[in-house]
């Protein structure tokens, strides 16, 4: 049945750690074969064992209390767990090579690019200095950087994370390995350059015939990319198979309800499935079924403290007692079918909008020269007019630095904005939040929040939830006693989905998904009519993910709230925004209805990051990469900002068309010809 | 400002940070050493001193600890304050019904043993423990009295440096921009001062006592501190948390001191101990060189000066050094202790 011979076999593999809380069973026998040429994804939510499973494979560990009860890491029949750490030297780079999910930090800061890449073959290959610089340079020109020469010399922090992710790739390909471990290798990257990285790694696999784990969350990623899968969970195996297996069919609970979690750009709209509880500490495993107590459909036997072993189910293999053929476990409880949100009312504009932001501008001045004199400027945001209306989500989307933050928190006034107007509508007044006075700022206050992207970093550690919460009520509701504002804090966190007693307790103490339903309590308790969701869920792993966007759009709809919902991730805004603006270097290319910008883009930027997200349908392919990166906001191309990355500009001028305009003047945001929607551009 | 119920739990972090500088008995032991060695130092008076605690003279309790007796009170013909070590006195107090009691050591900072048989320096001996400095004066005493002078000092200087700096630098990273830029360039030209000569120069311009010695090191220390405090609040004002707070409508004022100033405190804190010990040997220093305070202050420094010109006298160098490097030692564990349980890059 094998086509292809076996490269690395780990078989029962078990890696424990010895912590002040006890013993953690971060990888807890795993045993899975990997073959040449193919692509074996590991997936699973943080907390799972994925990259403590790569790291023990490359023996990267170097702290003491760490231990392999069990286990071993065949390459090629040899043992790399029974190695010397010098021996270990010579496999890992040359024939066992890794990436990471930050590339800055990946490579050394202080090394031009050409040595970096050099390293590995210097050491290795025992290359002359010469030849290892010809081969990273062919290298750079083979992952399509451009202009590699200019870039062999430079140093790290010039490029781009895209460029970073190439070098590092580069660095990990140079002595041609026979395994290259990618961990999570497209995370920290737009979804643009994701694009790129993947098929990159893709096209490289298959000229070098190395073998692939890819180690990643995004099950969209695993659809266009892997041969094989393997899902984790609390440090073991729960299910493997092909990838079109596992995706299209899954049979272990956790798989399925983690595949209704993520929420997808085509199809139904539909109240995604969450996922209850969280993945425990990994310290704190059982020794029976891990997923028990948040699979929903466990019987007594899933309590007990016999773990099920890989039972195999068609093709895929499955540690479920569902799939116990001597006893398979019956369940009682029939599926639930996943509900549809009532096809969201597409609201016409009643109303007074909450918010109107008319052509606002922060620029923020380029200075140079001792005497710091302004150069330029970068207009992280440049002329932008929006409205948005209360009960409505207007999401904000686009590549990292196109300045949508930066809009968010301008409106905040958290960034001071160089011109234009930000009128807030309260009861009983309008307001221009940016021209106002500050102790009337600070009044208006409570009617708009923001939530941010990492919980840990929005608590302030050494506060109390119940002192997180109060802070803001004690500034605007100064006349409540402190046992109704106790009330209140407690009645917030019931609303948000906490217990009341969460109060006494501290941020350390709560995962990442409970932490920002405690920052969103901080900020309804304020009764506010507009939220900011700066990424407000790109932390969290999906399964909490669908919770955190679930219980917003309860609260959106008890309570009427505006949400302006910055992200980069096109299946969320699907989900939750019923107007998206799309914006590229500070501008606004298009906008309209949720829908119709997802399903008919006229803007060829919004049909490229719409065609780069890895979806999970069959048959979807690596998309055809949009080119290049967000050029530097310093000095933005002339005319339209997008055309040196335009495929539509390229595409007409390759037909001999009349592109002049493209270059020589800036469109305007004007109404396209297919839908409602507005679009920046001469031709859509 | 309405008040907080008045539950004040320590937060977990401190109690866990508490916990772990309990653990580490170096520093925990030399934290409690020291704190004994103060105590002792703080209650030089009972302990050292030329006044008895409690004098019993026909029939009447006198206390020359607190009082200032004439010395006609015991028999003497003079009205002049009462001289306990005058052996005329000494024998009209050991007389029938009469007594006197000592502190444990009968001497304090400034009074010359009168002992006509004593070549000062004199070694130690019953009546010097530690023996007498070139004037005669009791070692011991003077030590005693010099570490809580040196303490003191070590303390009220960092704790008022520490404070200028903290306001200084929370305003220049908080703010930023212009007022950070003109501040910055101000303190660069005031670093670039000789620091210790510049002390030398004033001190011999003014009268050098301890308050105006304390003035000048802060004047000139302040920037040390200032200098960590600022990057802290530069890098505190962007994060989440801190731009939260102030989408709530939380003031400047509130955010600095309720926000930021706690996480700076940690590298403050850790940085205490061994200013502590910079400025106390600042002072002996100062001292030693003869720009410090004055005779008869009792002075650590004046010791080592007397110790280098009286080389035969053994007992000056060996108590004198033996002192300043206990306390050196005891401050410094302490601090590699708090370093140890604080910074966040030692225990990764």
């Amino acid at each position: 049945m094998r086509q292809n011979p076996m490269i690395l076999k780990v078989d029962n593999l078990r890696t424990w750690f010895e912590t002040t809380a006890g013993k953690a069973k971060a990888v807890d026998g795993v045993s899975f074969d990997l073959e040449k040429g193919r692509t074996l994804a590991v997936v699973g939510e943080s907390g799972c064992g994925k990259t403590v499973l790569a790291t023990t494979i490359m023996r990267l560990f170097r702290r003491p209390g760490v231990s392999h009860p069990s286990g071993q890491v065949l390459y090629n029949n040899l043992n790399l767990l029974d190695l010397s750490p010098i021996e270990m030297e010579a496999i890992r780079g040359r024939h066992i090579a890794m990436i990471f999910q930050e590339p800055m930090a990946a490579l050394n800061p202080v090394w031009t690019v050409r040595d970096q890449i050099a390293e590995p073959m210097i050491r290795h290959l025992k290359a002359s200095k010469d030849s290892a610089y010809r081969r990273a340079l062919e290298l750079l020109e083979e992952l399509g950087v451009p202009s590699p020469d200019r870039v062999m010399t430079t140093w790290p922090h010039t490029l781009s994370g895209g460029m970073r992710q190439r070098v590092a790739i580069a660095m990990a390909l140079a002595c041609k390995p026979d395994i290259l471990i990618a961990d999570e290798p497209t995370t920290a990257l737009d979804v643009t350059v994701q694009a790129q990285i993947l098929r990159l790694i893709r096209e490289m696999q298959k000229s070098l015939g190395m073998a692939t784990i890819l180690i990643t969350h995004d099950l969209g990623v695993v659809n266009e990319v892997a041969d094989d899968v393997m899902v984790m969970y609390s440090g073991r195996v729960i299910e493997k198979g092909l990838t079109k297996d596992v995706l299209f069919s899954p049979k272990h609970p956790y798989t399925e309800k983690l595949l209704a979690a993520v929420p997808v750009i085509s199809g139904d709209r539909k109240l995604l499935a969450s996922i209850e509880g969280q993945v425990k500490p990994a310290t704190a495993f059982v020794d029976g079924c891990r997923f028990a107590d948040r699979c929903g459909d466990a019987g007594p036997r899933c309590h007990e403290s016999t773990a099920p072993d890989l039972y195999s189910s068609g093709t895929q293999q499955v540690a479920c007692f569902k799939y116990d053929s001597k006893n398979p476990l019956k369940t009682t409880a029939q599926k639930k079918s996943v509900e549809h949100v009532s096809a969201k009312k597409k609201l016409p504009a009643i109303g007074k909008p909450i918010l109107d932001l008319k052509q606002l501008k922060t620029w923020f001045p380029v200075q140079a020269g001792i005497f710091r004199s302004v150069v330029g400027h970068v207009k992280a945001v440049d002329d932008i007019s929006l409205k948005i209306y209360p009960g409505q989500t207007l999401a904000l989307v686009g590549e990292s630095g196109c300045g949508k933050s930066t809009l968010g928190q301008t409106i905040l006034r958290l960034i001071d904005a160089t011109s234009g107007e930000a009128i807030l509508s309260t009861d009983a007044e309008l307001t221009d939040i940016l021209k106002t006075d500050r102790a009337h700022l600070r009044t208006l206050r409570k009617e708009m929040q923001i939530i941010f992207q990492d919980p840990f970093a929005s608590l302030n550690p050494r506060f109390s939830v119940r002192e997180i919460i109060d802070e803001g009520l004690k500034i605007h509701a100064p006349s409540l006693g402190p046992d109704e504002r106790e009330k209140r804090i407690g009645d917030t966190l019931e609303e948000v989905g906490l217990p009341r007693d969460t109060m006494y307790r501290y941020p350390h103490e709560f995962s990442g998904g409970q932490r920002q339903r405690i920052a969103i309590a901080r900020a309804i308790i304020l009764k506010p009519k507009l939220l900011i969701l700066d990424e407000a869920t790109s932390a969290l792993d999906v399964s909490i993910q669908a919770q955190v966007l679930n219980l917003l759009q309860e609260l959106q709809q008890k309570l009427g709230l505006a949400y302006i919902f910055i992200t980069h991730n096109l299946g969320v805004v699907r989900y939750i925004a019923d107007h998206v603006a799309v914006m590229y270097l500070g501008k606004i290319v298009e906008f309209g209805a949720a829908d119709d910008i997802l399903h008919k883009p006229s803007h060829p930027y919004t049909q490229k990051l719409i065609a780069s997200v890895p979806e999970i349908k069959i048959g979807a392919e690596l998309p055809e990469p949009l080119e290049g990166d967000v050029p530097s906001p310093v000095k933005p191309p002339s005319g339209c900002t997008f055309h040196p990355r335009c495929p539509l500009m390229k595409s007409k001028d390759s037909r001999g068309e009349n592109v002049a305009s493209c270059s020589a003047q800036a469109p305007d945001l004007r109404p396209s010809s297919g839908d409602s929607a507005l679009v920046r551009c001469h031709f859509a | 400002m309405t008040l907080e119920k008045p539950k004040h739990r320590i937060s977990p972090e401190t109690r866990r940070k508490l916990l772990a500088f309990k653990r580490q008995r170096m520093g925990y032991y030399s934290s409690i050493v020291l704190l004994i060695l103060i105590v002792i130092s703080m209650a030089s008076e009972v302990i050292s001193n030329s006044q008895p605690l409690v004098v019993r003279y026909q029939g009447q309790w006198f206390y020359p600890i607190v009082h200032t007796y004439s010395d006609k009170t015991f028999g003497g013909i003079f009205d002049t304050p009462a001289d306990y070590h005058d052996p005329d006195t000494k024998k009209e107090l050991s007389a029938e019904g009469n007594f006197a009691i000592w502190p444990i050591n009968r001497w304090d900072y400034k009074t010359i043993n009168p002992n006509p048989g004593l070549q000062h320096p004199s070694p130690p001996s019953s009546e010097n423990f530690l023996g007498t400095d070139d004037r005669g004066r009791d070692l011991l005493a003077r030590l005693l009295y010099g570490i809580r002078i040196s303490v003191g000092f070590g303390v009220a200087g960092v704790l008022i440096y520490t404070i200028i700096g903290i306001i200084i630098g929370a305003i220049q990273g908080y703010f930023g921009g212009w007022v950070d830029m003109i501040i910055q360039r101000v303190i660069e030209i005031w670093d670039s001062l000789p620091y210790i000569y510049m002390l030398i120069i004033l001190a011999s311009l003014f009268e050098p006592g301890l308050g105006i010695l304390l003035l000048l090191l802060a004047l000139f220390n302040w920037t040390r501190v200032q200098d960590y405090v600022r990057i802290d609040f530069f890098k505190a004002r962007n994060l989440d948390y801190v731009k939260a707070a102030k989408a709530l409508g939380v003031s400047d004022v509130g955010i600095m001191m309720r926000h930021i100033l706690p996480n700076a405190l940690t590298n403050i804190i850790i940085r205490l101990p061994f200013a502590v010990i910079g400025t106390i040997e600042a002072l002996v220093s100062l001292d030693y060189l003869g720009f410090g305070v004055q005779s008869p202050t009792p002075s650590i420094g004046e010791l080592f000066k007397q110790a280098q010109s009286h080389l035969d006298a053994w007992w000056l160098l060996l108590f004198t050094g033996g002192t300043l490097l206990v306390l050196t030692l005891l401050v410094t564990n302490i601090g590699f202790t708090i370093l140890d349980t604080l910074d966040p890059r030692r225990n990764g």
